[in-house]
């Protein structure tokens, strides 16, 4: 009977088209639909919660910030002074800068990513040098955007440790050479995390089909690994000349006489009280740079989707080609040695008077760090990202659930205004921030958020701070949540509702426990993400509370470079020992949860 | 063990709108009474809406229209945690993070139960699906089976009102398959809890149930006892999905008792027919078993035809066999002491009208 039974259901496939389709008049309005869907998601309460606090962050930490700058840049003040910014040839200089420094930084970052990754995943090296190169790539992650830039002053520059003390030259490491080596050391990360993990998902078995038909190493790498990499390669691009165009750190440290819009733009608020031309500004930078941050986000996850096929189903071909293998090894270790020695000046700079002029050992740096005027700023620093961590944390995980199990529409719009928070360039939130918060905000003369900026703001500035650190840390964590709540059957959570727990309590004791993995990456993206953060709370920070990367830049302005190496010892200390805390609290443990640890959930998550 | 509870559709509808913004009816006026204790099976090919209803009763999907009734309540619109209702996956779906115990006691511990009775609730679960000494495993280190057996005592030990099964076995082996099956009916007649079962799988169903709701295209098609569904199937589309079946066109001439006088070939029938029936045009249904071929005598059979296929299987021989026109399945269950007939050969063939049945169309 199966056996005849089965024949009979292979007829009715043929004869019946599963189900009919219901004709166009039956069609509710997309509006009436909307409504029954949120009926239904407001059956459960802590859904319905869960969706109005999400969508209230996201309108008003993200969204009306963004909407502030745009309706002053709109405004006939800022049409007035677009115009005069796209007529005027200092303004045209600007711009071509930076052009030139983002297209610089991220063919030269990519570039770099790609020789790491490559020598780490597809080259046969010893062991320790591919963990050596891994580890020496992760630092710059836990470390403030323009530690390096300090570094690099102090070895490159015109009395700098390597080019006068050794070299005896004379050379001007301001401007754009500096600034790319800065911005490349700085950012060339993502690339490589990117890169990594998807030569990482290559099917080995296309290696072998290859090399199987008579095509060599080089033949195998032009025809068929770069091919597959093209759209991480251009995703990785796209994304370095985004974080080039919105990083402000290096620029100031390095720039120079070499101005870029972000330099002009922090000029424009902090020396010119103008915010409209720092509006206007913003909006030149921010269109770009969203435009190709979302553009990044869909090659590369397409990348991922094409290539990562399951199971390896062979063994990966590593190249050992000895005329291969010693170049890039070497280029590696090259670019490997550098950071380390950027680094330990950092190090020994902390420790030492004056590195250059006097290289007597002290710990006057950190004493003032520790225990003088940076001990608030420090304290204030790491509450203020504890804080952060813990909302960003909850906040992604939460937004990730309702994007991927929600039913409702605008699940999208959630997901895309919670990206913004980093697709758009720091400091535009700064100015954002400064012009939807500098009053309370009122709604029909009802009172809705306080002064959150500037003097007398609630307690001091912090909030808007705070604010600030959650949106710019949220998108990462939402992205490893929904790689992670992606892999996770919706039947385990059906089952948990399905005997009587309400979402609530099913997001706590099933998918919590479940996605932790990727909590604990958003909570250590978060954490180092708050801690080094410069351009997004430059123009937030009041004299009640002092942030750390704002004493470090007012340090290496002043010429104190100990202090500031001090600083950035310490932030980094911080930021080691916190991931720590939270791998100790969060991770281990549970099998289970090991066992759904997305590949991708590293990935993609690092702008 | 608790008092059974009664559960009924009325004209239950659900509507989807596909992510191209098509618009998919996948439940279409289902009305259906679900006696106290009861075991009904939905069956039906893939994309037929069997899964779409169990997940509305379950509450993972509410229906555009009509009501569900639970003890005569309507809970069309009441959230799924509030249904008192339990399901059991294909996928398992046992929480990975959680032991054998604390997988079953879950439910037990949302309602915060003694910690005394968990433990005795549990044990006794344990004891009934035979996982003594695995409660302190996790699901990964457990075998297909023995997961589902879990998520049945997960389930079961909340002592939920209606207990719900979306093709609880597809994942398992085939004799796996089959001693759970039993293992899963014989626990739900001592539990006495009213169940709804969904299967593509015909054998399952009728094994399993009190009775099958067989459905397609959304709507259903026929509500019987298994071998109701077998000997009078309300629809071609029922007589074909369960089992095989030939169908021949008929004229009625008149209808008696539930019996229709029927011309077939130049012979006159009489032969139980579907309520449905009147008199003109209609459809003789004969089951492959019904029929009985006897070798070529020259005229001395009702009906002739030639053998185009042979197929021997051991316990029986299936035939194609055409005859005017038309081609027969036919099963000889006989063959293992009587005659095979070779392909091409000439055959008379048979059937006792009693065992044909008259379809509408």
């Amino acid at each position: 009977m199966a056996l005849s039974g089965y024949g009979a259901f292979l007829n009715t496939m043929r004869s019946n088209h599963a189900v009919a389709p219901t004709p166009d008049a039956l069609r509710p309005s997309t509006w009436r639909r909307a409504l029954r869907e949120y009926r239904a998601l407001a059956r459960d309460r802590a859904l319905l919660l869960a969706l109005i606090v999400a969508t209230l962050f996201v309108l008003i930490a993200v969204t009306y910030p963004l909407g502030a700058t745009l309706a002053e840049a709109a405004s006939p003040e800022g049409i007035r002074v677009l115009s005069d910014v796209l007529r005027r040839p200092v303004y045209h200089r600007i711009i071509l800068n930076t052009l030139v420094m983002g297209l610089t930084t991220a063919a030269i970052g990519t570039a770099v990513g790609f020789l790491f990754a490559y020598v780490r995943v597809k080259v046969a090296a010893p062991n320790w040098i591919k963990q050596l190169i891994h580890l020496t790539a992760l630092v710059p992650v836990v470390s403030p955007p323009f530690a390096v830039a300090i570094a690099i002053i102090v070895l490159f520059g015109r009395s700098g440790f390597i080019t006068h003390s050794l070299l005896g030259l004379r050379t001007d490491i301001y401007g754009l050479p500096g600034l790319t080596m800065a911005m490349v050391l700085s950012f060339f990360t993502v690339a490589y995390l990117n890169l990594a993990a998807l030569m990482e998902g290559l099917d080995p078995a296309l290696d072998e089909a290859a090399a199987n038909i008579g095509a060599n190493q080089w033949h195998i790498f032009r025809t068929v690994t770069l091919p597959l990499l093209l759209p991480g390669i251009v995703g990785s691009f796209l994304l370095l000349f985004v974080e080039a165009l919105a990083d402000l750190g290096n620029p100031l440290v390095l720039g120079g006489n070499y101005t870029v819009l972000a330099t002009r733009l922090y000029l424009a608020i902090v020396g010119e009280y103008d915010i409209t031309t720092g509006a206007v500004l913003s909006i030149i930078l921010l269109v770009p740079s969203v435009l190709l941050y979302f553009v990044q986000l869909r090659l590369v996850a397409r990348a991922s989707v094409v290539t990562i096929t399951g199971k390896p189903s062979g063994r990966a071909q590593r190249v050992r080609d000895r005329r291969v293998v010693i170049p890039l090894v070497g280029a590696a270790l090259a670019i490997t040695l550098l950071i380390v020695l950027i680094y330990l000046t950092i190090l020994a700079g902390a420790f030492t008077i004056s590195l250059g002029a006097n290289n007597a050992f002290t710990l006057r740096n950190f004493e003032y760090v520790l225990l003088g005027y940076g001990a608030e700023a420090m304290l204030d620093t790491t509450g203020m990202s504890v804080i952060a961590t813990l909302i960003a944390g909850l906040l992604s995980m939460v937004i990730a659930f309702l994007v991927v199990r929600g039913k409702f529409t605008g699940r999208n719009a959630l997901d895309l205004g919670t990206m913004l928070g980093i697709a758009v360039p720091g400091t535009i939130f700064g100015i954002g921030y400064l012009l939807a918060f500098n009053s309370p905000t009122a709604l029909f003369g009802i009172p809705l958020i306080p002064k959150l900026t500037g003097g007398a703001a609630v307690l001091g500035g912090a909030l808007a701070i705070v604010m600030v650190y959650v949106i710019r840390s949220t998108p990462a964590g939402l992205r490893s949540g929904v790689a992670a709540l992606q892999q996770i059957d919706p039947a385990i959570e059906e089952a948990s509702v399905s005997i009587g727990a309400d979402q609530a309590t099913t997001f706590r004791r099933i998918t919590l426990p479940l996605v932790r993995p990727a909590l604990l990456t958003a909570m250590i993206y978060a954490f180092a993400r708050s801690m080094t953060t410069v351009s997004a709370i430059l123009f937030l920070t009041t004299p009640q509370t002092r942030i750390m990367t704002q004493q470090i830049l007012n340090e290496t302005e002043a010429g104190r470079f100990g202090n500031a190496f001090a600083y950035v010892v310490v932030l980094i200390a911080i930021v080691l020992i916190a991931i720590g805390i939270l791998f100790a609290l969060i991770g281990g443990r549970s099998g289970a949860a090991r066992e759904v640890i997305p590949a991708t959930s590293t990935r993609a998550t690092l702008p | 063990m608790t008092q059974a509870h009664a559960l009924a559709l009325e004209g239950v509808t659900k509507v989807f709108e596909t992510p191209e913004g098509r618009l998919v009816t996948a439940a279409d006026n289902v009305s259906l009474t679900i006696g106290q204790g009861e075991f009904v099976t939905l069956l039906g090919p893939s994309g037929c809406g069997k899964t779409t209803t169990l997940r509305l009763i379950a509450g993972f999907e509410f229906p555009t229209s009509g009501r569900i009734l639970l003890d005569g309540k309507d809970i069309a619109h009441t959230p799924p945690n509030k249904r008192e209702m339990a399901m059991v996956f294909q996928s398992y779906a046992l929480f990975p993070h959680l032991t054998v115990f604390e997988n079953i006691a879950y439910g037990l511990r949302l309602r915060r139960k003694p910690p005394a009775e968990i433990e005795r609730a549990v044990r006794e679960m344990l004891a009934l699906v035979n996982l003594v000494g695995l409660e302190q495993r996790r699901p990964a280190a457990l075998s297909g089976g023995q997961q589902q057996r879990v998520a049945l005592a997960r389930a079961m030990v909340i002592q939920p009102k209606v207990l719900l099964f979306d093709e609880p076995l597809s994942n398992l082996d085939a004799k796996l398959r089959v001693s759970l099956r039993a293992e899963i009916r014989q626990l739900q007649k001592r539990l006495g809890i009213t169940s709804v079962y969904v299967t593509h799988d015909q054998a399952e169903a009728m094994s399993l149930s009190d009775r099958v709701v067989v459905m397609n295209a959304g709507r259903v098609e026929q509500v019987s006892a298994p071998e109701e569904l077998y000997v009078r199937p309300a629809t071609r589309f029922v007589a074909d999905f369960i089992g095989r079946a030939n169908f021949l066109p008929v004229h009625v001439a008149h209808i008696e008792d539930g019996c229709a006088a029927v011309q077939f070939r130049g012979h006159a029938l009489r032969a139980p027919a579907h309520p449905s029936v009147a008199t003109g045009p209609a459809t003789l249904m004969l089951r492959p078993e019904v029929i009985r071929l006897y070798p070529y005598e020259g005229g001395k059979t009702r009906f002739v035809g030639r053998v185009r296929a042979t197929t021997y299987l051991g316990h029986t021989v299936e035939y194609e066999v055409e005859s005017d026109g038309d081609v027969l399945s036919v099963t000889d269950p006989e063959a293992v002491w009587g005659h095979i007939f070779a392909e091409g050969e000439s055959v008379g063939w048979d059937f006792a009208a009693e065992r044909a049945y008259i379809l509408s169309h």
